[in-house]
């Protein structure tokens, strides 16, 4: 027995003992102190606070199969890890040759390689060149050793189920839960029932135009819908979950995530083999957690899924959150069809379905056909023998808000100032006949809705958009009428227009208008600083202290809409209501558009330098996202001098920034002011008339400017 | 080649009537497969995952007898133990790669010194490993249990159940193997 064999014999049998005792033991063994000296070393190691080397876990001996060096050999260089999903890893890393920034997406597949591998390939490449606002832009694909990845824009705001997993925070509820959502909960409020839907509604956009390229998402789901600068929806992950359906692949349990918002036929309950039908569920499911902040179903596997699906356990989306406009309800159980011919033909029919509930166009009872026939041929049995709508089961009749609420308008103008009141149509959105005339006073109560006030003196013309909201008082005093300074403005003649896209949820239609003025560029920060200086109004948040006069000629961004029509209205002129901003741009040939906006000179481009750069609600803008704003709204206007100007010669008007209009939209639950154009922080690659989107008024952006209008013929 | 449950329990009646070489063979035939699991596990999983060996071993258990078919205590005394080591085995050998790997090129001798690996470093199992080649000559029983314990993943109960021993020798040999590699790879700060 050598000494090292009877040190260790002899901490065994020091090990019971305490202090005392062991040091007798020791004494009493007769081995040399050098033994005795390591058995105590044994048995202090061996107590339990102490440490050793057998308390760190196994290394990674089975390391992963991703090397995140190994993604140097094909040009990225891993920063750090930015997320983990079923499909795969996400990282952070530089694309080494155009040292910018990039997402690079590692993907976990089983036995990759042969047919897969091609199909990967082919299907990421497809996804690479759908080119839309609402599509994150994939920018190359491969393989890397044994592990295919795809590559796309960095967008560092966070994906909508971030979003719903705060408000589930704050409305204190969990996603498997079934009871209402609590009154105050900010995800209950209509406001974020109609945000919810305009994201959805562009994403379906980019679903129907991803679907008409023949590529297939597969696998939309919150997680997946990254709303860049906190609002602007940007589907990502396309072509990734392609090679998932590869039969000779293996689908890890990791996949579950992804099932509550699986389709019957991808999850394998029903027989239809998935297609685009299966990303309108996804779209359907996406839509009715927004709305609910819970999934449809709870189920965490197949088996569960298939039981739910049976009793048919999709509840109604209104049990779970009581002021979801019935609207958004509909269209979500729509899309949740358990039979995928029943769901709506195309994603563009679910995107104009929630279209025409955000325009409020639903003043229809929606189809009873629904109610009858698909909900109760679900479940006949279930539904005869308890008499209740375990389904979703969406009310009859549906008419939106035949009451109409009222406030008051007090005007004064000078005494020899003729007033008018013109109310605007909230469908046509133009400013009807006047409803009164009245010299320099006017006292009155109206319907809630815009009026366009107009004061007519010898001197000028005065007007300005009013708001009369329910059961508040709007008051306007107008001291003095100038004289129109038509200087930099462009006249548009009156007549009929064709407006909107012509497509089905933009329709074409004929508009009468009278002549106006409009402004050939935008309100320049100069401009807008003789204003605050003369009015103390708001500086432009992007503004830096001092004042830099570098910034003159730019366009002032960073302003809201009350700003923008305080300005307007103290320059003599107001702001162009949407339609006259679309006839001013496109003219009445409506040819010669869109111009072309690639994404290298301007969206890249910004987040390059930093995609927060672009911020909309931003109060505080630093100097370093300052540089970025400025140089890429200069950066667009050069890359597009020369192309951005109409046949009139008005400039700016699609690529510089968006710019707000007069114009509303209104809905039964908010309303929000139409903007127009094109700016350089958009993900676009075709800038065109025709296009619009809408934003709260209070809603300041970088992104965001103005031109005046004024009525050439009072 | 491919070693079937009927070769296996051959193989194991072996090792029970102690013919020479038996062991080596189970050794060899259990490593096999479980390196073969072990690969073929690792392309299932998303490529973050890693194994673990509790869950290797246990499978090829079941897929080489059967879940609830009984088999001669013996036999499956012999094939967890043989598992266990195997397992050791591809650890280390794994680790042995992703250190070659890490330093690139020829695989450098691996001091026996903790201070300057970190504990993800791989090269921290392979100290241990030729550490408890040493620890092998003086104290078998010690050996067996981190592998069952450290390197196979099991229990205090499972190791004991499969060594035959209590669980309070189990816990025994455990503290004075972690007391044994303590005072071998701990450099004191002096």
């Amino acid at each position: 027995m050598n000494l090292e064999e009877a040190a260790f014999n002899l901490a065994d049998r020091m090990l019971d003992a305490d202090r005392s005792g062991r040091m007798s033991i020791a004494n009493e063994s007769g081995l040399p102190p050098e033994a005795i000296a390591l058995a105590m070393a044994i048995v202090e190691g061996a107590e339990a606070d102490s440490e050793s080397p057998l308390d760190k876990p196994i290394p990674d001996a089975f390391p992963s199969l991703v090397q995140p060096q190994s993604f140097e050999k094909v040009g990225f260089r891993v920063v750090r890890e930015i997320g983990r999903g079923g499909m795969g890893v996400v990282y952070l890393a530089e694309d080494i040759r155009l040292s910018r920034m990039v997402a690079l997406k590692a993907i976990g597949i089983a036995d990759f390689g042969g047919r897969a591998e091609q199909r990967f390939l082919r299907e990421a490449r497809a996804a690479a060149r759908l080119d839309h606002p609402h599509v994150l832009p994939v920018y190359s694909a491969g393989i890397a050793g044994d592990v295919p990845y795809v590559v796309s824009a960095y967008i560092e705001d966070g994906a909508l189920s971030q979003r719903l997993a705060t408000l589930r925070d704050q409305a204190g509820v969990s996603r498997d839960d079934r009871s209402p959502l609590p009154k105050d909960a900010e995800a209950a409020g209509p406001r974020w029932a109609w945000q919810a839907a305009q994201v959805v509604r562009d994403i379906a956009r980019a679903v129907h135009f991803a679907h008409s390229r023949g590529v297939i998402h597969r696998d939309i789901k919150p997680g997946n819908i990254l709303l860049a600068d906190g609002v602007t929806p940007l589907l990502a992950d396309f072509g990734v979950a392609a090679v998932a359906d590869e039969p000779s692949i293996t689908m890890s349990h990791e996949r579950v995530g992804t099932l509550r918002y699986m389709s019957p036929e991808q999850a394998g309950v029903r027989k239809e083999s998935p297609g685009p039908a299966s990303d309108i569920y996804a779209l359907g499911a996406t839509l009715f957690e927004c709305l609910t902040l819970r999934t449809p179903y709870r189920a965490s596997n197949v088996g569960e899924l298939t039981s739910e699906i049976n009793k048919c356990l999709v509840p109604n989306p209104r049990k779970l959150n009581r002021r979801i406009p019935r609207a958004l309800a509909w269209t979500c159980l729509r899309a949740l069809e358990i039979d995928p011919s029943k769901r709506f033909a195309d994603a563009a029919e679910m995107a104009n379905s929630l279209e025409a509930a955000l325009s409020g166009h639903l003043r229809t009872p929606l189809p009873l056909v629904y109610n009858t026939t698909s909900f109760a041929n679900r479940r006949p049995l279930l539904l005869a023998a308890t008499g209740t709508a375990l389904c979703g089961i969406i009310a009859a009749s549906i008419y939106l808000t035949p009451h109409r609420p009222q406030g008051s308008l007090q005007v004064s103008a000078p005494s020899n100032a003729v007033l008018s009141i013109r109310p605007i149509d909230a469908q046509t959105r133009l400013p009807g006949p006047p409803i009164a005339e009245a010299q320099s006073q006017i006292d009155r109560t109206l319907p809630v809705g815009n009026y366009r006030i107009i004061a007519s003196s010898p001197t000028g013309v005065f007007e300005k958009l009013a708001l009369i909201t329910e059961d508040a008082s709007t008051e306007l005093t107008i001291n003095e009428i100038h004289p129109l300074d038509t200087t930099d403005m462009v006249l548009i003649d009156g007549g009929e227009y064709v407006v909107g896209a012509g497509t089905s949820l933009s329709p074409a239609r004929t508009v009468e208008i009278d002549p106006f003025w409009i402004d050939q560029s935008e309100v320049t920060n100069a401009q807008y600083r003789v204003f605050v200086d003369a009015t103390s109004a708001m500086p432009s948040t992007l503004w830096p202290e001092p004042y830099d006069p570098s910034l003159d000629d730019l366009p002032v961004v960073g302003i809201d809409w009350d700003s923008a029509v305080e300005y307007a209205a103290w320059a003599g002129k107001r702001l162009p209501t949407d339609v006259e901003w679309e006839i001013a741009a496109a003219g009445k040939a409506r040819d010669a558009r869109p111009i072309e906006i690639t994404r290298s000179t301007l969206w890249t481009g910004a987040t390059e330098f930093d995609p927060a750069g672009a911020a909309w609600f931003e109060q505080d803008i630093s100097p370093e996202r300052r540089a970025v704003v400025v140089a890429g709204i200069d950066a667009a206007r050069r890359s597009l001098a020369g192309r951005d100007i109409t046949e009139s010669g008005i400039e700016h008007m699609l690529g510089s920034v968006r710019e707000w209009t007069e114009s509303w939209r209104e809905t039964p639950e908010s309303s929000l002011v139409i903007l127009k154009g094109y700016s350089w922080a958009d993900p676009v690659s075709d800038a065109w008339d025709f296009q619009s989107s809408v934003i709260s008024p209070t809603s300041p952006s970088t992104k965001l400017g103005f031109r005046c209008a004024a009525s050439a013929k009072p | 080649m491919d070693a079937g449950p009927g070769e296996i329990t051959e193989i194991l009646k072996d090792v029970s009537a102690d013919s020479p070489g038996a062991v080596d063979r189970l050794l060899e035939v259990v490593g096999d497969q479980l390196r073969r699991r072990a690969d073929h596990k690792l392309a299932e999983l998303p490529p973050w995952r890693t194994l673990d060996p509790t869950d290797l071993v246990n499978e090829l258990y079941v897929r080489l007898f059967g879940e609830g078919r009984t088999t001669d205590w013996e036999n499956r005394r012999h094939f967890f133990m043989t598992a266990s080591r195997a397992m050791r085995d591809i650890i280390v050998e794994r680790a042995r790669r992703a250190t070659t790997l890490k330093r690139g090129g020829a695989m450098n001798r691996v001091p026996l010194q903790e201070d300057n690996i970190a504990a993800e470093d791989p090269a921290h199992v392979i100290v241990i490993h030729e550490t408890l080649l040493v620890l092998d000559r003086i104290r078998p029983r010690a050996v067996q249990v981190v592998q069952l314990r450290y390197f196979a993943g099991m229990t205090e109960e499972e190791a004991a159940r499969i060594m035959g021993v209590s669980k309070a020798t189990v816990k025994r040999e455990f503290a004075l193997a972690r007391g044994w590699l303590r005072e071998k790879l701990v450099t004191p700060d002096d």
